[in-house]
């Protein structure tokens, strides 16, 4: 056997409470999120034989591990390019576990996103990743922050597509209207107007206020393990179909600016290629989605990456509704980074699991078998597909 | 009057904020001190002439190692832009204009456009750059748009 499908599966998800000021440290957040996925799965920090976070985390495994009490770790590893790195911890547990690496892997992601250092304030003075060379071709321009940076891609992708100013707006207000009925999210009760839509603050144009995600404190765990382990654990088992990490030709951390076209995220259409190609599945076989929506446009971007609509007609495919829950692809159904919480979407990858399990609550009234849940746009990325338990 | 007396005083205790400028480290140095003396380069294989910005070691086309450099005509088109307007930063014009401009030479750069409203811009306009001292820290590429027709 040479393929990553259905050799591994999500058996538990935790989370800590999502803030703007958690009070408490990273190293707090992240080892609470990880025993509350071990008591979902049904298993002790002693089971666990490998960790998997973000570079950007600031937990070292091992200190996460001896927080927990875990014994002896096999497996330890860390993805880069910020968000890009969301569903790349989950390949690389799956890839851990389908080796044989290690049997029981936890993926983490815990920070201080509001209270601690915030993302929004820009590469100055304290460089959050990458390197001052990459950065400074940008930053004595003043082009500092991730809202500029894809702001450079938006303003182009609507000029050649004419996608209408609306389909930002119904990204936006899909996610509130589910984070309204999620005690979990910030944006819980608040839905959003188009009134309070254009009344938010330009930030980088065309991106106002609500294009843009949240910044959050918040701790996510999740673990994998063996299809065989899993059957035995408390919840019903959720299996990888795929996972894939991508970067592609003249990629750039976020500043991808000198390929031919720069309005498209070629990584995005190769990870999501790659995922089809390792599972056998297709579009057609998507039931619902979390999408990275760190800005309002990534999420059409990605719709048309997974092959739901053709380039440039994704703005046509929100405004039909096709998001909402009751639509062709439910997506993020928890409210997203938009409206739950910008847990860098690990919140992602556990909404995703509760898709599949039937256990979100907006959970889409028909069933879900498989789930595609993606890593940032901008930088190499990468998504991956969740399914039910043959 | 006592007021702008005071503001003066603390302005010279403290030196006005400049941008952030970049590190000049072994791949890119030459290229910002050729900016100082008023050039806008771009790197060049010395083996296949490939073009190439931002600079780097080594050639993609090729792999070479060898290069060299053109001085851009600093002309080209609006590939794409945004006007940043929060947050502000210290050291910087409030709105900015950043924009990716296709240089006539070929290759895609990242600049500032000056001297235009926001409203004014747009995707395919031609723009013709400058080297400007911006602080005591910058010297930069500073593009305006020409003129239509
Ligand atoms: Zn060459």
């Amino acid at each position: 056997m040479r393929s990553l499908s259905d050799a591994s599966a999500v058996v538990g998800i935790g989370a800590t409470e999502y803030s703007k000021d958690s009070g408490r440290s990273e190293l707090s957040l992240a080892a609470e999120a990880c025993k509350a996925a071990l008591d979902d799965a049904g298993l002790t920090p002693s089971d666990v034989d490998g960790m998997v976070t973000f570079t950007m985390d600031g937990n070292d495994e091992v200190d996460v591990a001896r927080a927990l009490g875990c014994g002896d770790l096999d497996f330890y590893a860390r993805v880069p390019y910020g968000g890009g790195a969301a569903t790349g911890t989950l390949m690389q547990a799956a890839m851990a576990v389908a080796t044989g690496v290690a049997d029981v892997v936890v993926g983490y992601r815990a920070l201080n996103g509001r209270s601690g250092q915030r993302y929004s304030a820009g590469v100055s003075g304290n460089l959050i990743t990458g390197s001052l060379v990459h950065y400074g071709w940008y930053m004595p321009y003043g082009l500092l922050t991730p809202a500029s940076w894809i702001a450079m891609v938006a303003q182009r992708y609507l000029h050649l597509t004419g996608t209408p100013r609306e389909a930002l707006f119904e990204v936006a207000a899909t996610s509130r209207d589910y984070a309204t009925t999620n005690p979990q999210a910030f944006f819980y009760g608040k839905p959003l107007t188009r009134e309070d839509y254009d009344a938010g603050r330009k930030v980088a144009d065309p991106l106002t206020l609500y294009d843009c995600c949240q910044e959050s404190d918040g701790g996510c765990a999740f673990v994998v393990t063996t299809p065989e382990r899993a059957r035995d654990l408390r919840q019903p088992a959720v299996t990888i179909r795929a996972a894939t990490q991508c970067s592609a030709r003249d990629q750039e951390e976020m500043t991808s600016f000198y390929r031919d076209e720069i309005a498209r995220t070629p990584e995005m259409e190769r990870a999501a290629q790659r995922a089809y190609a390792q599972c056998g599945l297709g579009p057609d076989d998507i039931d619902a989605a979390v999408l990275y929506d760190a800005f309002t446009p990534t999420v059409l971007w990605q719709l048309e990456s997974w092959g739901f609509c053709d380039y440039g007609q994704a703005g046509q495919f929100v405004l039909d509704g096709n998001l909402r829950g009751d639509g062709r692809l439910p997506t993020n159904t928890h409210g997203g980074q938009l409206s739950e919480a910008y847990i860098h979407g690990v919140n992602g990858i556990l909404e995703a699991v509760r898709l599949v399990r039937g256990q979100s609550v907006n959970q889409p009234d028909k069933t879900i078998n498989n789930v595609i849940v993606t890593s940032g746009s901008g930088v190499p990325t990468g998504g991956a597909i969740l399914g039910r338990d043959a | 009057m006592r007021e702008q007396t005071t503001a003066t005083v603390a302005a010279k205790d403290k030196p006005a904020p400049t941008r952030i400028a970049s590190v000049r480290a072994k791949d890119n140095g030459w290229w910002w001190e050729a900016v100082d003396a008023g050039r806008l380069p771009i790197q060049r294989c010395a083996t296949c002439q490939t073009l190439r910005h931002p600079p780097r070691p080594m050639c993609g086309e090729c792999q070479s190692t060898e290069w060299d450099s053109i001085d851009s005509a600093m002309a080209g088109e609006i590939v794409s832009f945004t006007t940043l307007h929060y947050p502000q930063f210290p050291g910087y014009p409030s709105p900015v204009i950043c924009a990716v401009i296709r240089l006539d030479e070929g290759v895609n750069f990242v600049t500032n456009l000056i001297d235009c409203e926001p409203e004014a811009v747009a995707i395919g306009q031609r723009v013709q750059g400058e080297i400007q001292t911006i602080d005591a820290k910058n010297t930069l590429p500073q593009f305006r748009i020409l003129a239509a027709g």
